[in-house]
């Protein structure tokens, strides 16, 4: 305690505003109290609306070094159908570009139901099929089937909106087959960003098809074995010399695509709750104007024993900031708390802070403490500039 | 002057109350202001998201929100309807209209050495194509047989104009010459729109892939594909039904939700708003303490102190609140402009978000001074006047 005496003696200036401020403590509690909110505001929406994000942008975690690779709808030399679809020698030229990488040919059929047992159609639900699905999904339950196997694994919206679970069976007929089969395993949630839509998807295995056509290949670069960008290059080289055939897109550049839209949404809620600051700030202002309203007689009196100007104006801008500082030192705990309360529901760990996440809580800090310093100007330029002898009166 | 006075007699407590407001002005003007930017936020963003949602309504509904959408089902042998199918589903809608149409790619030839890729629709008659597209310039002919009828986009796009010839083949059959006789109007888009349209009897086969059924309005079509899904689906997927009012539906409901998470946001500024004037009225109460134990020796009830104090809070919010709605309508007749084209186009949600603004504004203030108000009602006259 003496030595927070002995330091405090060092800015005077600060321990005579701290009285001050606690001398209205009903009056500069509520000040507070719409700091607090303001700042909570503004520190919650950008960690929930980060949280949000990085729980979308989990979808593409398991595509860590993969590009999709597509035939043109209209291909430059006109001379190729445009069929949308990948030949099986061109998969066989794309194996050969992606040298060591691993290439999966995805299968999209054409006219696909899938129907529950209860012969219902889901009409919102695709057919897709590829070689060692589990490359880039997670199941929530039950297990991949084996290529060859009468079994489908099916996406977590599939399941949840028809009540399947493993072991039901479900009827796909597609161009070449309808046939039933025995459910094997349902998907973890991959949300709206998923690049191949798994949610609302059935995988079957590619050996049910006798004659597969593709309609996309996936490209995996393993990180140890080379550069998804060399990769890329050799392929744009192979099919998109002369003329493009081919539109390869990495799924990190999706990513960060869908990252960059999140972020500017999430800096329109963050005006829209940084409003409240703004509301803070007037209720500074009042506070300050009646906190120096009711001791004008007193700031006279320190005007006369030769306060300054300045050192006046000093005092009512620290009281002021003071409030700012005490909206901060409680409203930044209380966000963290309610962040880490979103990243529990949104990520399943409480401390998934992300930088982007922290830095909206320090401008909220920043605002807060900004707008108090500011809100408290008017006041503290009119308290300065009374002339003693009126104040005295 | 003496109608003000006449009228200000009738309710006391508003005059003292107008008079208290007025003796801080700086103090009070401070607290309206706050609720005056916690109610234009309020106002701007709710009656701004219900007027990009009835403009988004408005755009769906013109692309044939009356109309039902038949398609092939997936339990049908074929893939398409033939004339005795649409005879069908004509019995089954009754009076109303149904309009098959096919889509079909085709070549366009603009010269002998080039040709490029457009969409065709073949429509049964200069009628029916009528029914379901407005036509924009040019007329049909009453037996259509070797003339075509453009998209506004696709005569645009390629500076066509009626009278000009179109080379046109599909698949592997030989080149027909049609003559450009209309032009549709936009908007066209939506569900089978094409840039083409041709006449039914160009084709040879008289396969269609798909008909609508026009009715009067989006309810109409909602029981008509109720009508179609029972009469076709009962064991069996005969027919894929699709209306726009379900989807409509969905459409208001999600736009709704983000609405009201936006104002929510929006009202956190209005919470703030409350506690200034939860402190205005604090401090109003402390500077007047003699003032009021004075009132309460001369026999003011606790009650009648509290209404005294109340209505100040709620002349403050009131006040805030109506600059806030008028300061709020200019943005929202931009939003209503850009969305509805029309400024005044106010729409029954966007006057309901204004109003309720203005009433959580004028609530709120309430239940900030609602404290302070009992706090010095609640104070013993003697220790008040004691000082």
């Amino acid at each position: 305690m003496r030595l927070l005496a002995r330091l405090a003696g060092y800015v005077p200036t600060v321990v005579l505003a701290r009285r001050n401020v606690s001398r209205a403590s009903a009056r500069s509690a509520l000040a507070v109290v719409a700091v607090v909110i303001g700042v909570v505001a503004v520190g919650g929406v950008g960690l929930g609306g980060e949280a949000f994000t990085q729980n979308q942008l989990e979808a593409y975690d398991g595509f860590g070094g993969v590009a999709t690779v597509s035939q043109l709808d209209y291909p430059d030399d006109g001379a190729a159908e445009p069929n949308g679809e990948l030949s099986e020698q061109e998969v066989g030229r794309l194996r050969q570009a992606a040298g060591s990488a691993a290439v999966i040919p995805v299968v999209r059929p054409a006219n696909d139901t899938v129907r529950t047992p209860d012969g219902e159609a889901l009409f919102t639900v695709r057919v897709v099929s590829m070689s060692d699905p589990s490359r880039f999904y997670e199941l929530r339950s039950g297990s991949f089937p084996a290529s060859s196997s009468r079994a489908v694994v099916v996406g977590s919206r599939v399941a949840e909106n028809n009540d399947l679970a493993v072991g039901d069976r479900v009827t796909v007929s597609t161009d070449s087959f309808a046939r039933s089969f025995r459910v094997a395993g349902v998907l973890k949630g991959q949300g709206f960003s998923d690049p191949l839509s798994a949610d609302r998807s059935v995988f079957v295995p590619v050996g049910q098809f006798d004659d597969p056509t593709y309609d996309e290949a996936l490209v995996q670069v393993d990180a140890q074995d080379g550069s998804l960008d060399e990769t890329v290059e050799r392929v744009e080289t192979e099919f998109n010399g002369r003329d493009r055939s081919v539109f390869v897109d990495r799924v990190s550049d999706q990513r960060d695509q869908r990252a960059e839209t999140f972020e500017q949404i999430n800096l329109f809620l963050l005006g829209l709750g940084a409003v409240s600051l703004l509301v803070a700030a007037v209720t500074i202002t009042n506070t300050m104007l009646m906190s120096i309203a009711e001791r004008e007689g007193e700031l006279g009196v320190l005007r006369a024993v030769g306060y300054g100007t300045w050192a006046v104006l000093r005092l009512v801008v620290v009281e002021a900031a003071l409030l700012g500082v005490a909206g901060v030192a409680v409203g930044v705990p209380l966000t963290l708390g309610i962040g880490a309360a979103v990243n529990h529901a949104l990520l399943g760990d409480p401390l998934a802070f992300t930088a982007t996440g922290l830095r909206y809580v320090a401008l909220g800090a920043a605002l807060g403490l900004g707008i108090a310093v500011f809100g408290g100007l008017y006041p503290a330029w009119r308290a300065a500039t009374r002339e003693p002898v009126e104040a005295l009166e | 002057m003496s109608l003000r006075h006449r009228l200000g007699g009738s309710v006391p407590v508003l005059v003292a109350a107008v008079r208290n407001v007025s003796r801080a002005k700086l103090r009070s003007a401070l607290a309206a202001a706050a609720i005056l930017i916690g109610v234009v936020s309020i106002a701007v963003v709710g009656a701004g998201g219900e007027a990009f949602k009835s403009g988004q309504l408005q755009r769906v509904e013109s692309q044939g929100a009356t109309n039902v959408y038949v398609f092939p089902g997936p339990d049908r042998e074929r893939e398409y309807f033939t004339r005795e199918d649409l005879a069908e589903i004509q019995e089954t809608v009754g009076t109303t209209g149904v309009v098959a149409t096919t889509t079909r790619d085709g070549q366009w030839h603009r010269r002998s050495d080039r040709s490029e890729q457009v969409s065709l629709n073949y429509v049964e008659s200069a009628a029916a194509l009528r029914a379901i597209t407005p036509v924009a310039r040019g007329e049909l002919p009453s037996t259509w047989r070797r003339q075509a009828v453009v998209s506004a986009r696709f005569a645009s796009d390629h500076g066509l104009a009626t009278g000009d010839r179109l080379r046109i083949s599909t698949g592997d059959e030989s080149v027909q010459t049609y003559r450009v006789v209309a032009v549709l109007s936009e908007p066209t888009g939506g569900v089978g729109s094409a840039e083409v349209y041709l006449p039914a009897r160009a084709l040879d086969d008289r396969q269609y892939d798909r008909a609508r059924v026009l009715t009067g309005s989006a309810d109409e079509a909602e029981l008509t594909a109720a009508l179609l899904r029972e009469e076709f689906n009962e064991r069996r997927d005969r027919l894929l039904v699709f209306e726009l009012t379900s989807l409509l539906r969905l459409f208001t409901q999600v736009v709704n939700g983000i609405n009201t998470f936006l104002v929510g946001i929006g009202a956190i500024s209005l919470v703030v708003a409350g506690v200034a004037i939860a402190n205005t009225m604090l401090m109003a109460v402390i500077r007047r303490r003699e003032e009021i134990g004075v009132l309460r020796a001369v026999g003011y009830s606790r009650g009648a102190v509290v209404r005294i104090l109340l209505a100040e809070a709620g002349l403050i919010g009131a006040a805030g609140a109506t600059a806030g709605v008028v300061l709020a309508l200019p943005a929202v007749m931009v939003a209503n402009a850009a969305f509805l084209g029309d400024p005044l186009a106010f729409t029954p949600g966007a006057v309901g978000y204004l109003a309720a603004a203005f009433a959580f504004g004028v609530g709120i203030s309430l239940l900030a001074g609602a404290y302070p108000a009992w706090r010095a009602a609640n104070e013993r006259p003697v220790d008040a006047l004691r000082g």
